[in-house]
């Protein structure tokens, strides 16, 4: 008996020390996923600061022209493109935010609905344009919109004349149709995050509501409401960090010359002064430039965070 | 606080059917696109085009009547009879610039035309009897039998004119020339056949491109079009003949090789074009898009300065000075001073 004891006693530290390896081993891969795919790359960010062509050899400085923050000179120098994509890129973020709460609103009418069978109906079905890729919505929103698309085939079926120019070639309806687009996409799925939290919200504080007589309306704007709005509200501060990238994807599928001079989006003028134009340099710098500025985003809502709420995002 | 009650009873049944109305609608916009994806890559094109309103073809072939279209298709091999009538033809005489490049036998100074260089290699084992196939190929039986196949098979002298016969023929006639072609190889060496043949029969090396072919393919379009010009034409290419001769349309028989010689620009003109260019496609649509003309020049004026301030003017003088060696070398390489 005693020497068992003795035994487990000198077993357990090393059990728990075997533990941690094993959940260290579990998180490996997704380090080395970090790493490799996050990290690594910042190697060429050395290039924003010399007169790198493509095709030269990686790495090889020897030969590539040293020039300092020439290429974030060139940020002002070529103030008025600069100016032009952080205005796309300010407007369609500010815009998303605008709109964030839709989700909020979406996720609280859905619970609502009693049925359940019609609740997970919906949202499978509002989710399903999360999953495919933004070509995909592309192909989608080409035969809904195009000239010959169901948009105007039906202005044309109802004798109302048929717009000169489709949606998809519209400058000044471009901004409002890519919000669309971009809640169409994502309500459901960002639904989702705020179906849970209203879940995880105590029964017993609606019962306590309805029996000091609140109403449907009341339980929604003083239980779910403030149930819900930690959630928001780290979620919106999280998409503020997020400011300058409004991903490539959409831009870049979407992109015509009707348009482009309103939806060029950071994330699209990167790829082109880097693939188009071939200035290679230049790309880097404006991504760096577009990484510091996020970076110090985040921490400001991070401390304003920690002052306001007293309770920090990162 | 009993009628309160059923106020908000009353209340939340109207909350409840609005409810239900916004999610079935939101969840129909969801679904709906993939929906109608799905019944339009299901069913035959023609028939989606009938179940919905497409397009208004109608006004869009009365657009292309009135010249309201300023670019439009054109198939001038089979006319679109159903849409005109059977003397429709669309025929790029003059075209929209008056010069045609490409029919006239071309110069090929030293064997280098404006298609390709030909080259005996440095380890070749017979460079000699390499020269005779080149210089086989450059012959009138050579260029006849490459482009047009075997005589007596594919082609034949009657009656003192060369003529394709037999199958050839048949194959042009009926348009599968590229099965018959695949079969015969015939045209597989017309890369080492330079375009300087000018047989003594007055006929073209290739035997379809004779005018007996022509005026046999001529529809009623083509022979109408021709006999505007001249009563006794019966097919297209002689009114190009007359318009060539007149001096009227210009074609390219001059081997520009100081183009081909030219050195290509460095990265930084590169990219000065390549951002003119990306400019260019994003900014044209204002340009065609310009609600009067006094936008339009003021857009005309503000693309224009961009450009310039892009240094376009410096990479057209780089393009320009390039071009002046190229022609120092083509001067190089036409005295053969040029060795490699």
């Amino acid at each position: 008996m005693r020497r068992n004891s003795v035994l487990q006693k000198l077993t357990r530290p090393d059990k728990r020390k075997l533990l941690g390896l094993k959940y260290f081993a579990l998180a490996v891969p997704f380090l080395v996923f970090v790493f490799a795919f996050s990290y690594v790359p910042l190697i060429s960010w050395v290039y924003a600061f010399y007169d790198y062509k493509m095709g030269m050899p990686f790495l090889d400085l020897s030969k590539v022209e040293f020039v300092g923050l020439n290429n974030f000179a060139k940020l002002v120098r070529e103030g008025r493109e600069t100016i032009r994509v952080l205005r796309n890129t300010l407007v369609m973020s500010s815009l998303n935010i605008l709109v964030s709460p839709l989700p909020v609103i979406f996720a609280i009418l859905l619970n609502e609905i009693r049925s359940g069978w019609f609740r997970k109906f919906i949202q499978t079905t509002t989710t399903l344009p999360h999953f495919i890729s933004w070509i995909v919505v592309y192909g989608v929103a080409f035969s809904m919109f195009s000239m010959n698309g169901l948009v105007n085939q039906i202005y044309a079926m109802l004798n109302l004349p048929v717009p000169q120019v489709s949606i998809l070639g519209n400058n000044k309806m471009a901004w409002l149709f890519h919000l669309g687009l971009g809640i169409w996409k994502s309500l459901g799925w960002s639904a989702i995050i705020y179906i849970a939290a209203i879940t995880g919200i105590d029964t017993e504080l609606y019962d306590a509501a309805k029996i000091d007589g609140a109403n449907k309306f009341r339980l929604m704007l003083h239980v779910t409401v403030p149930g819900i709005a930690p959630t928001y509200i780290v979620l919106l501060l999280l998409s503020i960090s997020n400011l300058l990238s409004n991903g490539f994807d959409q831009y870049f599928v979407f992109y015509n010359s009707m348009v482009s001079d309103k939806v060029e989006v950071l994330d699209y003028y990167v790829y082109k002064v880097g693939f188009l134009v071939g200035d290679y340099s230049y790309s880097i710098a404006l991504g760096m430039f577009k990484t510091l500025v996020s970076i110090t985003l985040l921490f400001t809502v991070n401390f304003i965070s920690k002052k306001v709420r007293g309770e920090s995002l990162v | 606080m009993l009628s309160g009650g059923i106020k908000s009873k009353a209340g939340e049944i109207v909350f409840n059917i609005a409810n239900h109305i916004i999610m079935i609608l939101f969840t129909l916009i969801c679904v709906y696109p993939f929906y109608y994806i799905l019944i339009y890559s299901l069913s035959d094109v023609s028939e989606a085009a009938k179940g919905v309103y497409l397009f208004p073809f109608d006004q869009y072939d009365n657009k292309v009547r009135t010249g309201q279209v300023l670019v439009s298709y054109g198939n001038w091999m089979i006319a679109d009879t159903k849409l005109t009538n059977e003397l429709a033809a669309m025929v790029n005489i003059p075209g929209p610039f008056p010069y045609i490049s490409g029919v006239y036998k071309s110069e090929s100074p030293l064997g280098y035309s404006n298609t390709n260089a030909r080259a005996i290699t440095h380890n070749c084992k017979y460079p000699e009897r390499a020269m005779q196939l080149l210089n086989f190929f450059d012959s009138e039986e050579g260029a006849r039998l490459i482009m047009n196949g075997i005589k007596g098979v594919d082609w034949d002298v009657i009656d003192g004119k060369p003529q394709l016969i037999g199958e050839h023929l048949k194959a042009v006639k009926e348009g599968t020339t590229s099965d018959y072609y695949a079969k015969t190889q015939i045209g597989t060496f017309s890369l080492y056949y330079t375009g300087s043949v000018e047989p003594k029969d007055g006929y073209p090396v290739d035997l379809k491109t004779a005018p007996e072919i022509a005026i046999s393919a001529a529809t009623p379009g083509f022979k109408d079009f021709a006999q505007f010009y001249d009563p006794s034409f019966s097919y297209p290419g002689q009114v190009y003949d007359k318009f060539v001769k007149e001096g009227k349309i210009k074609t390219v028989t001059k081997a520009n090789l100081a183009s081909s010689l030219s050195a290509p620009p460095g990265d930084n003109i590169t990219q000065i074009l390549n951002k003119g260019s990306q400019y260019f496609i994003a900014n044209i649509a204002k340009l065609i898009m310009a609600e009067n003309d006094e936008q339009f020049e003021a857009e005309k004026k503000k693309v224009i300065a961009d450009i310039k301030a892009m240094g376009y003017e410096e990479a057209f003088d780089e393009i320009l000075r390039l071009y002046e060696e190229g022609k120092e070398t083509e001067k190089r390489f036409m005295s053969a001073e040029l060795k490699f």
